[in-house]
């Protein structure tokens, strides 16, 4: 039942970190905190990064990744044996966010002049000192494209190389097929690159 | 909106991201810089394996290949020295390289320090501490429940229902609405789960051939069987806020008659059905083929209405479940897939359909309710107290008034009886039916005061005094919950009760000659334009020897969305139908004649059935009815060769039933020559293609097509083999200039040069066929090559030219005409993003003249591809036509 175990002082940290995140899992649903809690840190960037790519908003992004764990930990018992653990948190956790964007009502004109203290797109920007203006006008010309582009296409575009997800990821996170992600990466390519030639151009 | 289309405006175009850039043919192009002209020359490398190479050279830089294909990739560049594919590579490394220079600075953040600790916290703060057991969780939760809604802040549901509503006629449920006392904090009988079975009325719950009882868990993750026609209460206890820490709230659906769902995770995810859900807040509800509904807190109606009715993507019967969501005081949003949710506001009711625009408009229950409220609450004095009395006509706090009258003349009727029934809880919560009936005024009035206002009534006949004249008509139920105390006396104003109003439907059933035809079937057909169904009313009469028949019994009104009409079959005559008319919106009267002309039957061959099969069931149009009717179903006998023999009317059409789609037929005599009839004719005036075909083996499955639907009849081979050439590798560019792989999904035809066309199969998202077959084709003898995407996007290339020893050709992939959608036009429409919108396109002129098709907007792409050329009259969804040009090769753009 739900009757958990707490990290005692006499337990091994380092054996956790050497379970796989089914073992992990599996242990939680034997009521192990300690296992849980293992999961968390071990998700918990890629989970947090997720929210923060499709809310864009640290407080949004952070509730949003910690419903995604306490959905995990509440749905617990319908994991099962032989199943990956990875693909179904990263639905878990597009489902949360996505049910935030519903709740929030983003449209894409707000989205475009989000303020910076909520971590807009003004959160890419490298704050360090380019080194050349030419090559940072044209980041800043790649960022605003980028931010200008739909969430069909921004989205598996900046998982894929902002936060490094793999198509298999950037597929469960957003429910679509790892085809459609290669199509939808491919299209976000061309159309930035598409309107990067006529802003240099000009 | 202007309607102005501005058509292949390059300065628009370049915007987009589908404009054509034929350039970067492989996909491989840099991202900043413009391939080097002298690569391209080389472009596409004729080698097959360079080709294979370059399609994969994406996922090669993005490390999204197994090792065996990495290391394939790199022996053909390094070991076997590939310089053109090296150069490609090289541009899709720089591409990649200068995509994640550019993203270099983004703040890929970690959560905060607390994040770990925030997330335990939560989750311990779920009781899961050592030792608890869930149902002391269970029972901690439900305590604050009840504590959170007995309290100030929100809305008891005792309190809610004295609020009163009066609810329509929820559809589907005809039988009496039950006002159930509260119950749920009862305990009593309680197990552990999410949802419970509350009180059940006339109805049975049933969960893996087991019948529940009111407190019984329903088991997640089970389908859930409402049976009988009586009522049914789900309680859900769902955690609206996520963080376990609650407040966890507790929801009620009422189910009415039989209906069907899955508990998950604690809530309901709707088959089929009609349900009241009264929500704190916080609910989703899933409906089978509609996504999930977020409802605030309010009352909402949910009629989840499986249904035969015609497709418009599949262009024939299809089944989908219709939705209908009606609130009168909450706010529901509705999302399924990606799309942005569509809300529903307070006192609006919405229908949706697959692949159509949702309908909004304002809710007849809202409205009804709005209405009562004219009858005040008796207040906090006590007059608004229960009535003591038994009968309702004899206390003074809640009333309903009504009025009967000739529905033929809107004359009162004078002393007819109304009976009304209704039921009340004694002092030891036993319910007892009680039941009342006076007569009417002489302004054919009546009124039953000191109704309880937590008690539901039914109105359940209106007989008219005898020798009155008047006919009796059976009265449908009408249930009123919860009436309103009323201090005024005023009470709550029904709608006329209509007497007198069957005009019987009386006409003549002829043949196109003129001439009466006898023992003809003649039925009556209510329409429901809402939920697209058919029913028999008023039973079947024949034609006598005159053919004149007379339909009785019909029903005494019909909804705003209902029609009548008259349906007449003779077994040598292909069924007719006539259109009813209706004379006012409360009642029914069919206007002028109902004469009904049948049409001649003639043998007809059906091509395309399964051969396999010697029997089967296929429907058969009749003109009038939409295709959900499915009147006319005939078992016919195939001949083993995918082929019938039936008796039909010229022009009808007819589909057979595939599981749960169904797929419409072709006639032989459409065929030319006993050849297989295709349009691809039509598709090769939709656009031209680009394929590139390269090396493998022969496919033998040959399906024929019609339309964009394919239709396996027969396996032939066209004795070619021996002087074809094999295909490798097909690219297909579907957006009008862009290089992608061809989606996987996409067909493959051959036309050969007699006109005959083969099925070839389907690629995978490598390009190959979807079952791992290669494919092959005959050279040297003309014919063509067609591609369907499996949005509709249709290429072709001409195989004329393509020998067994030169197997690659490439041509350029313009789409015909494409359209193209302003996403604020949309949000304007539709209150979304773009989504599943059908936009109708009747052309006026061009090759397509005087047809009209559909498009469906949809999915990453917000193209309406596959337009032929012409003047289009387009309809949008909220009905406004626009009038477009489209010219081969341009993207036009719906705007503003």
């Amino acid at each position: 039942l739900c009757v958990l175990r707490l990290r005692s002082l006499g337990d091994d940290p380092g054996a956790m970190t050497t379970r796989s995140d089914e073992e992990l899992m599996e242990l939680v649903q034997g009521g192990d905190i300690a296992a849980f809690e293992d999961l968390v840190d071990r998700f918990k960037s890629v989970v947090y990064s997720l929210a923060m790519s499709m809310l864009r908003s640290r407080e949004d992004a952070e509730e949003a990744a910690q419903d995604t764990f306490v959905k995990l930990f509440r749905a617990r018992d319908q994991f099962e044996r032989g199943r990956s653990l990875e693909p179904w948190l990263l639905r878990i956790a597009g489902n949360t966010c996505r049910d935030a964007l519903r709740r929030r009502k983003v449209d894409r004109a707000s989205v475009a002049s989000l303020d910076p203290e909520n971590g807009g797109m003004e959160q890419l920007v490298d704050q360090r000192e380019a080194d050349e203006s030419g090559k940072r006008a044209t980041r800043d010309c790649v960022r605003r494209e980028l931010e200008s582009l739909s969430d069909s296409f921004r989205l598996p575009l900046v998982l894929k190389y902002v936060n490094g997800f793999t198509n298999r990821q950037i597929a469960d996170s957003l429910g679509i097929s790892v085809s459609n992600v290669k199509v939808r990466v491919a299209r976000a390519k061309d159309v930035l690159q598409s309107r990067l030639e006529r802003v240099l151009e000009s | 909106m202007s309607g102005a289309w501005d058509r292949n405006d390059r300065d628009e175009r370049a915007d987009e991201p589908f404009v054509d850039r034929r350039a970067d043919v492989d996909g491989d192009a840099g991202l900043f810089q413009p391939p080097d002209p002298r690569d391209l020359e080389r472009d596409p490398p004729a080698d097959p394996e360079c080709r294979r190479v370059r399609g994969m050279l994406r996922d090669y830089v993005d490390d999204e290949l197994p090792g065996g294909l990495r290391t394939e990739i790199e022996a053909h560049v390094h070991d076997d020295g590939c310089r053109a594919c090296r150069l490609a590579l090289g541009r899709a490394e720089l591409e990649v390289v200068r995509l994640r220079d550019a993203l270099s600075g983004a703040n890929v953040a970690e959560p905060g320090p607390d994040f770990t600790s925030g997330v335990l916290a939560r989750v311990t703060g779920m009781a899961l501490s050592a030792g608890e057991t869930p149902r002391d969780l269970t029972d901690r939760v439900m305590d604050r429940v009840r504590l959170e809604w007995r309290g100030g802040g929100q809305r008891s549901w005792s309190v809610a229902r004295r609020r009163g509503v009066v609810a329509g006629v929820i559809a589907g449920a005809a039988a009496l609405a039950i006002v159930w006392m509260s119950l749920w904090g009862s305990g009593a009988g309680r197990t552990d789960g999410r949802v419970r079975v509350g009180p059940l009325d006339g109805s049975r719950v049933v969960v893996a051939g087991r019948e529940l009882r009111p407190g019984d868990a329903v088991p997640d993750g089970q389908a859930l069987e409402v049976l009988g026609d009586g009522v049914a209460e789900l309680l859900l206890a769902v955690g609206a806020t996520n963080d376990g820490a609650g407040p966890f709230r507790e929801h009620v659906a009422r189910v009415f008659g039989s209906a069907s769902a899955v508990v998950e995770g604690g809530s309901l995810r709707v088959g089929s059905g009609s349900f009241e859900i009264l929500t704190a807040g916080g609910l989703e509800v899933g409906v089978s083929g509609h996504g999930d509904v977020a409802l605030d807190r309010g009352r909402y109606w949910l009629d989840a209405l499986p249904v035969r009715r015609f497709d418009r993507e599949l262009g024939g019967l299809g089944e989908a479940t219709l939705l209908r969501l009606e609130t009168e005081d909450g706010s529901a949003s509705l999302v399924a897939g990606e799309r942005e949710p569509l809300v529903i506001g307070i006192g609006r009711v919405a229908r949706f359909e697959p692949g159509a625009a949702p309908q909004v408009g304002a809710s007849p229950i809202a409205l009804l309710r709005a209405r009562s409220r004219t009858n005040e609450l008796a207040g906090a004095d006590g007059s608004g107290q229960r009535t003591s009395g038994r009968s309702p006509s004899a206390g003074a706090s809640g009333s309903f008034v009504g009025r009967v009258l000739r529905g033929s003349s809107d004359v009162p009727v004078v002393g007819a009886t109304v009976q009304v029934r209704w039921f009340e809880r004694d002092a030891g919560g036993v319910l007892s039916e009680q039941s009342d009936k006076l007569e009417t005024d002489d302004q054919g009035r009546f009124r039953f005061g000191g109704a309880d206002v937590l008690a539901s009534f039914a109105l359940v006949s209106v007989e008219p005094p005898a020798g009155a004249g008047v006919a009796a008509l059976p009265t449908t139920p009408v249930s009123l919950v919860e009436v309103y105390g009323s201090a005024t006396g005023g009470g709550l104003e029904l709608r006329p009760i209509l007497l007198d109003v069957d005009h019987p439907v009386e006409g003549v059933v002829r043949t196109p000659d003129g001439a009466a035809l006898a023992r003809a079937e003649v039925q009556a057909l209510l329409v429901d334009e809402l939920f697209g169904v058919v029913e028999p009313v008023g039973g079947t009469v024949w034609t006598g020897t005159d053919g004149r028949y007379r339909v009785e019994g019909l029903p005494d009104r019909l909804d705003a969305h209902q029609r009548l009409v008259v349906l007449a079959a003779h077994d040598d005559w292909a069924p007719g139908v006539r259109l009813g008319a209706i004379g006012r919106a409360d009642a029914l009267t069919i206007a002028g004649s109902a004469d009904v002309v049948v049409r001649g039957l003639e043998p007809r061959t059906l091509v395309g059935l399964e051969a396999d099969r010697t029997r089967l069931p296929v429907f058969f149009e009749i003109p009038g009815l939409p295709p959900s009717a499915l009147v006319d179903r005939r078992i016919v006998q195939t001949d083993g060769a995918g082929r019938a023999t039936v008796r039909a009317a010229a022009g009808v059409r007819a589909w057979v039933a595939e599981g749960a789609r169904a797929r419409q037929l072709a006639f032989a005599p459409e065929a030319p020559d006993g050849a297989v009839w295709s349009p691809i004719d039509e598709w090769a005036e939709v656009g031209r293609g680009s394929l590139e075909l390269g090396h493998r083996a022969v496919p033998r499955t040959v399906r024929w097509t019609r339309g964009h639907r394919f239709e396996r009849i027969a396996l032939a081979g066209t004795g070619d083999e021996d002087a074809s050439s094999p295909i490798d590798v097909v690219l297909l560019a579907g957006d009008g200039g862009t290089s992608l792989p061809a989606p996987p999904g996409t067909h493959l035809f051959l036309r050969d040069a007699r006109g005959a066309v083969r099925y070839l199969g389907a690629l995978d998202a490598l390009g190959r066929l979807a079952d791992g077959r290669a494919v092959r084709v005959p050279v040297g003898q003309g014919g063509e090559l067609v591609a369907v995407s499996p949005e509709g996007a249709v290429g072709s290339v001409d195989l004329a030219g393509v020998d067994a020893a030169s197997a690659s050709v490439r041509v350029d992939l313009v789409a015909a005409g494409a359209a193209r959608v302003d996403e604020p036009l949309y949000e304007g429409l539709r209150g979304g993003a773009v989504g599943d919108v059908v936009l109708e396109f009747r052309c006026t002129d061009g090759p397509m003249a005087g047809r009209s098709f559909w498009r469906c907007v949809g999915g990453p792409s917000d193209l309406v591809e596959s337009i032929p050329a012409g003047v289009y009259d387009v309809t949008l969804p909220d009905g406004e036509r626009l009038s477009v040009t489209v010219e081969p090769g341009a993207i036009v753009r719906l705007g503003r």
